[in-house]
């Protein structure tokens, strides 16, 4: 699957379908009619494993930053949000505007809900704002030359508020992410006062094909999977993470849901080979302290860059994108995936939750008795 | 009484800095977020206020915070003299409230009252001082229960458990004596029997019946790891000592809630009125 012809989309999954594509097809119909799956499945697909492109990772275009680099000067905006506190929470943003613009950097993320801070409450509809609005003129104005994501509280269609991230370029809003999964439990109480966002989608960037997640999200194989597998190149996860758990901290190592974030963020960027920017927010509302520690993932797992615990901080570093190419041609389990064995399972998985026994008796092999 | 034999759990052995730091930041954010400079505190010369006197000292400047130290006629001297160390230690002021005229004015005509209830009455002209202090300071009060005493309902409402913040509230005792060494505090007030002080003698541990080294591990086992009680006996502690606290736990739960309120309207405080506490204080 040519997940590294990015900018384009995935072939097959609404992009230009591409010579090897309809090579494939030949082949198989060339190959005789296939059983008819004994459930129907909606949407039907005619099934099938497509075949590897035959151009191979050694053609495996990178795309390139404007000037023909193919890395890219990513930027992590550390920041403290004032809770309510909108206007405020706009200077704050174009003063690391500011300082990236001094690093001359490509790119910069802000934490989850930047533009409002986390523990809203019944404040959510009261400080929500549509898209587009006078407010994030000034955001607009300076994604001119500088790729911005950042959080706010959306309001979306029907009144219902968001936890939203938006990605602004070149003047414009090149793609929305809403938060698919809120969080409801020990100190967390999203779904209370949020919609959870209804899908995640891969976006054409001028660095490449990139996907939007927040904090939640990344914690749900699932959103990950469907990034990588979205054509993403790399991942930017915007995060309010409170601290819980100092236990084990004493032998030097991070509080315990820290530690569980860089599990995951180095677990994805290895596993799917793309990179992963994840920041996280610093400050304290209500008693929960944000430990910052903000991160640069690369290709292959390896920490590129990490922002400090508990402290405002710009965080910065190059990312080469022919790494991701190299990575993907070196480990190809993202090649080799089989979405449509995928689909089908949990098509089997939803009926048998829905109550449907004939859900047991489809996978050869499974006991019926 | 005694919990499972063992090395020191991992929870006890936190990093202590980034716990500095972290409650440090609490405390000068919160504090500051009101539009307000200054912390006031009860002094007592135990531990625990000692160690807030401490955080507090170094998150708001020591000249920007105010100890006070507030005895009755049979608290110990000792704990005004650990009082006084703190002040040394930390650069805090310091002033001096005895309560001794208001306590015994109110219980003059009632010698039969039990020592619950004087201590009770002394723990709530603290909370009383201390907020008039905090208004004429413009600072706020300070809290300085620890998570033990809080989940064991080990202290008076609307007394000792009352404050505008608390930044050792989520610490068990054992954790904040760990901060307070780490801190480098003074060792006659680190390493002294736990004590309300609330009549000649008393100590923590022989009212409780047992030691905080005892009781916080099955704590953290209960509340943090939420274990259930098969568990907490395959672990090796008795059934009665966990009987007992999960009772102390039970029953306390008042104290930990804001007075309940019947609900008649179609939206009430604390239930479903539900803003931030630093709502728009940035």
């Amino acid at each position: 699957m040519a997940l590294l012809e990015t900018g384009n989309g995935v072939p097959g999954a609404g992009g230009q379908p591409r010579g090897e594509y309809r090579r494939a097809a030949a082949k198989s119909r060339a190959a005789g009619p296939k059983p008819k799956p004994r459930v129907a499945l909606r949407p039907r697909i005619a099934w099938r494993r497509l075949a590897a492109p035959a151009w191979g990772p050694a053609r495996a275009r990178v795309p390139r930053a404007p000037g023909g680099r193919v890395t890219i000067r990513l930027g992590l905006a550390q920041i403290e949000p004032a809770l309510g506190l909108p206007d405020r929470n706009l200077d704050l943003h174009l003063a690391a505007i500011e300082a990236a613009r001094a690093q001359r950097l490509d790119l910069l993320l802000f934490p989850e809900l930047s533009l409002t801070g986390y523990l809203l409450k019944d404040l959510v509809p009261e400080i929500a704002r549509p898209w587009p609005d006078p407010f994030f003129a000034p955001l607009v104005e300076a994604s001119r030359t500088l790729d911005l994501a950042f959080g706010f509280v959306e309001r979306g269609e029907g009144l219902l508020s968001h936890n939203s991230l938006a990605y602004l370029s070149g003047g414009r809003l090149l793609h929305l992410h809403r938060k698919a999964y809120l969080p409801t439990y020990g100190m967390f109480d999203e779904q209370r006062f949020f919609a959870a966002g209804d899908g995640l989608q891969a976006f054409p960037t001028r660095f490449g094909r990139l996907a939007l997640l927040i904090c939640e999200d990344l914690w749900h194989p699932s959103m990950p999977y469907l990034a990588f597998l979205d054509g993403a190149l790399g991942l930017l996860v915007a995060s309010a993470s409170p601290l819980r758990g100092l236990e084990g901290s004493a032998a030097g190592g991070l509080p315990a849901n820290a530690e569980f974030w860089d599990d995951l963020l180095r677990h994805h960027a290895r596993q799917y080979a793309g990179f992963i920017a994840f920041c996280n927010r610093c400050g304290v509302e209500d008693g929960s302290s944000y430990w910052g520690g903000s991160r640069l993932v690369g290709p292959e797992g390896t920490l590129v860059a990490a922002g400090p615990l508990h402290a405002p901080a710009l965080v910065s570093a190059e990312l080469d994108l022919a790494a991701v190419a190299r990575r993907r041609r070196d480990f190809a389990l993202l090649r080799d995936e089989r979405p449509e064995l995928v689909f089908r399972a949990l098509e089997r998985i939803l009926r048998r939750r829905a109550g449907n026994p004939d859900a047991e008796t489809q996978v050869p092999g499974s006991v019926v008795r | 009484m005694s919990g499972p034999p063992g090395p020191p759990a991992a929870w006890a052995e936190l990093d202590y800095d980034l716990l500095r730091r972290i409650l440090v930041q609490f405390i000068r954010s919160e504090v500051q977020r009101t539009g307000l400079a200054r912390g006031v505190l009860g002094l007592s010369g135990g531990l625990d206020s000692s160690l807030v006197a401490a955080l507090a000292a170094e998150a708001l400047g020591p000249e920007q915070v105010l100890g006070l130290a507030m005895p009755y006629r049979t608290s110990s001297p000792e704990s005004l003299a650990h009082a006084r160390l703190m002040v040394e230690h930390t650069g805090i002021r310091f002033a001096v409230v005895e309560i001794t005229p208001m306590v015994d004015a109110y219980f003059a005509g009632q010698p039969e009252a039990s020592s619950l209830r004087r201590g009770n009455k002394m723990a709530r002209e603290r909370m009383s001082i201390l907020y008039d202090r905090s208004a004429a300071e413009g600072a706020l009060v300070l809290g300085t229960s620890n998570k033990s005493e809080i989940f064991l309902g080990y202290g008076t409402a609307y007394g000792d458990l009352a404050s505008a913040i608390n930044p050792i509230g989520d610490l068990f005792k054992t954790q904040v004596r760990g901060l307070s060494r780490f801190l480098g505090l003074p060792a006659a007030v680190v390493d002294k029997p736990p004590s309300a002080d609330l009549w000649a003698g008393q100590s923590d541990e022989a009212e409780l019946g047992f030691s905080y080294e005892q009781v916080d591990p099955l704590l953290y086992a209960m509340l943090d790891e939420r274990l259930e009680r098969e568990a907490l006996l395959a672990r090796g502690w008795e059934a009665a000592f966990v009987d007992r606290v999960t009772e102390m736990i039970r029953r306390s739960q008042f104290k930990r809630r804001l007075p309940v309120i019947a609900k008649v309207s179609r939206r009430t405080a604390d239930h479903d009125f539900l803003y931030p506490r630093d709502w728009g204080s940035g």
